[in-house]
């Protein structure tokens, strides 16, 4: 048995037989054609040029890709596409008598050489996108007849120099769970795609050449980037066992997933989840939940030295929206001001940011940098379901006057003709106690609310949630917070609008009943409690209800806690009802 | 047939999105289409043709279309030519 360590690129854990594939070699063919040869060549072109369309097309469908590398991506199929260069491809078949293979690379090496001796440096890196569309179609044409990937199959785990996407789509196909390559960039579009298909991918594994070969025992534990060479039995072992608790695990959430989120008496809540940074994308998607009840998008500035344009924002809320279509995405504004922006916009230093010029307040003051995310967001309305939602919202004013820019963006795309919903509801957070206090009004404004509890218990307390020598007085479940919140509940129902609730008390289990209890339908949490919180969900009923419509709110913070940590534990504990 | 000059205006000139935006709204008409640049003239609806034109922003392009859609062909592409690509 040997150990040995590689990579990591895309996680899997898989146990098979080493298969060594070798690579191509190119060698272009030299000959020239006979008369009656020039219609099959001109055959093998045609084909090439529908095979690497159809590589690029699966990588652009399954929308694996961002903006940028979707550019790139459909110029490539237009290049394939080119009625010109097609048309010197095949007259260097018919007249000067190339086999297809030659004919392909004298037409593009002509056109390489034209852009690498082009001034413009944005025009002469185009040379790059001929030169990997060439060797597509080299590849593909010389590789017509030889399947390398014939008898290829489950048991298999492949060892190759590198990889590429169209390879790794076919891998998957043929259910190969692990595949060893010698180099491959952890941002290539393999490595997306096999993190996307669950296919486990390391490279580099040192010494791996000399170590195994073909038809060995392998097992593959990309997680870590190991790679074991004919493990002892106990380690093969322990590895069966862990394949077998991941298939249980796996039964288990999609079991979950496929179960909508409602209470045991069958009243239906909607649990969505929180999206800050991207990464979390994937596994938020995963999830099969009712969307995202919140999207920080302030967090596009924070990881920038430059604002985002409007196309890259319209290319991130786009590739959100598409990931979680149809269900609905409630995209939060910029919540900016205080420190959040001050290497970007010199703004006035504040004594309290917190109570300073932040969230809606920023935005309305900063209308060019506002409108830019309002026209980027309702652009990207035309691929998915979202909804509009602005933070630190006081009263029904500040919300007008948003919704104000917000038909102005509106006006300006219809007009510049671009696509949108006409219909996003906007909405706004109820986290300042003002919000609460005037949610009448705001309910009858606005086509939801949302209430955020971690600013709301901040603002009510009066005390600085990250402050050291005040966290004793930071309780979220502080009877002052849930009046506010029963208020608020009870304003918009009297309205019929829509409420949501994706504070951290959402995520918090000892909450999750007292919240249902409470009334709430929708709820929006951190990704890594969805499921935890799912299943309290399932435990609730109509005697919880009772239990909390009987509780007064203007019992004691102790009389609280009696109800949240003893009453209603049963529902959040491991061996319930 | 018709024609028509016209100047780029963007400030990166014809480079790769503008030129797929042009290739991709041309090839969906009928009617030929072609750019002249100083003289050279290339097929409107080949990508190679417009990004060896190495069009840069003050360029002057001459557009030239000929068939039955000529005039909605020559429109959309001037619209094209009029934005700014978010530069």
């Amino acid at each position: 048995m040997q150990i040995l360590f590689g990579k990591r690129i895309a996680d899997g854990v898989a146990v098979g037989l080493a298969r060594f594939i070798e690579p191509l070699i190119i060698s272009l063919p030299t000959h020239s054609l006979t008369e009656d040869q020039v219609e099959g060549e001109l055959n093998s072109l045609d084909l090439a040029l529908k095979a690497v369309e159809q590589d690029l097309n699966v990588l652009l469908e399954p929308k694996l890709v961002n903006q940028n590398e979707r550019e790139i991506l459909e110029t490539h199929v237009q290049i394939l596409q080119d009625p010109e260069l097609y048309g010197y491809m095949t007259d260097a078949i018919k007249a000067k008598l190339f086999p297809a293979a030659k004919a392909v690379n004298e037409v593009f090496t002509y056109a390489i050489n034209v852009f690498e001796n082009i001034e413009n440096e944005l025009f002469r890196q185009r040379a790059a996108d001929y030169k990997d569309v060439r060797d597509k179609l080299i590849k593909k044409i010389l590789n017509d007849q030889s399947d390398r990937f014939a008898d290829i199959s489950e048991d298999h785990i492949p060892i190759m120099k590198e990889i590429d996407p169209s390879q790794a789509s076919l891998l998957q196909r043929k259910h190969v769970r692990a595949i060893i390559v010698d180099s491959c960039s952890p941002t290539s579009h393999a490595a997306i795609i096999c993190r996307a298909l669950g296919i486990g991918l390391v490279s580099g594994v040192e010494n791996l050449r000399n170590v195994a070969q073909n038809g060995e025992c392998l097992i593959v534990d990309a997680e870590v980037g190991k790679v074991v060479v004919e493990p002892e039995n106990e380690m093969l072992e322990y590895y069966a066992q862990r394949l077998q608790v991941e298939e249980m695990i796996r039964q288990k959430q999609l079991s979950q997933k496929r179960i909508p989120c409602q209470t045991k008496d069958g009243r239906r809540i909607l649990l969505k989840a929180n999206l800050g940074v991207s990464e979390e994308l994937d596994a938020i998607a995963d999830l099969g939940s009712d969307g995202i009840g919140l999207y920080r998008t302030e967090y596009l500035f924070i990881s920038k030295d430059t604002l985002p344009d409007e196309e890259s924002q319209l290319a991130d809320y786009r590739n959100v929206l598409e990931k979680m279509a149809p269900n609905p995405v409630t995209i939060r504004t910029f919540d900016l001001g205080g420190d959040k922006l001050s290497h970007l916009i010199s703004s006035l230093e504040e004594a309290n940011p917190y109570l300073g010029n932040r969230g809606i307040r920023f935005s309305l003051s900063h209308p060019d940098l506002f409108k830019t995310q309002l026209r980027a967001i309702l652009r990207a309305s035309a691929f998915g379901k979202v909804q509009i939602m602005f933070p630190m919202i006081i009263d029904t004013q500040d919300f007008l006057e948003a919704k104000r820019l917000y038909n102005i963006c509106k006006d300006e795309l219809y007009a510049e003709g671009h696509e949108y919903d006409p219909d996003i509801p906007l909405g706004c957070m109820v986290e300042i106690p003002a919000a609460a206090i005037c949610s009448d009004s705001l309910a009858k404004e606005c086509d939801f609310l949302s209430i955020g509890t971690n600013d709301l218990a901040q603002y009510t307390l009066a005390v600085d949630r990250n402050g050291e020598n005040v966290a004793r007085y930071y309780i979220q479940h502080h009877p002052a917070v849930l009046k506010l919140i029963l208020f608020t509940l009870s304003n918009a129902a009297n309205h019929q609008t829509p409420v949501s609730l994706c504070g951290e008390m959402a995520s918090i289990k000892e909450y999750v009943p007292l919240l249902i209890g409470m009334g709430i339908t929708e709820l929006s949490v951190n990704h890594a409690a969805y499921y935890q919180v799912k299943n309290i969900v399932q435990k609730c009923d109509a005697k919880l209800q009772n239990t909390i419509k009987l509780f007064t709110m203007d019992s004691p913070l102790v009389k609280v806690e009696e109800l949240i940590y003893q009453t209603l534990k049963p529902y959040y504990s491991g061996n319930g009802r | 047939m018709k024609q028509k000059t016209v100047r780029v205006k963007n400030k990166l000139g014809l480079h790769a999105r503008p030129s797929a935006l042009v290739v991709k709204a041309a090839t969906k008409y009928r009617s030929d289409f072609f750019i002249e640049k100083e003289g050279t003239r290339v097929n409107g609806k080949s990508i190679l043709g417009v990004m060896m034109l190495a069009a840069e922003c003050g360029s002057v392009l001459e557009l030239i279309v000929d068939g039955v859609d000529e005039d909605y062909l020559l429109e959309e592409i001037e619209g094209i030519l009029n934005q700014d690509f978010g530069e």
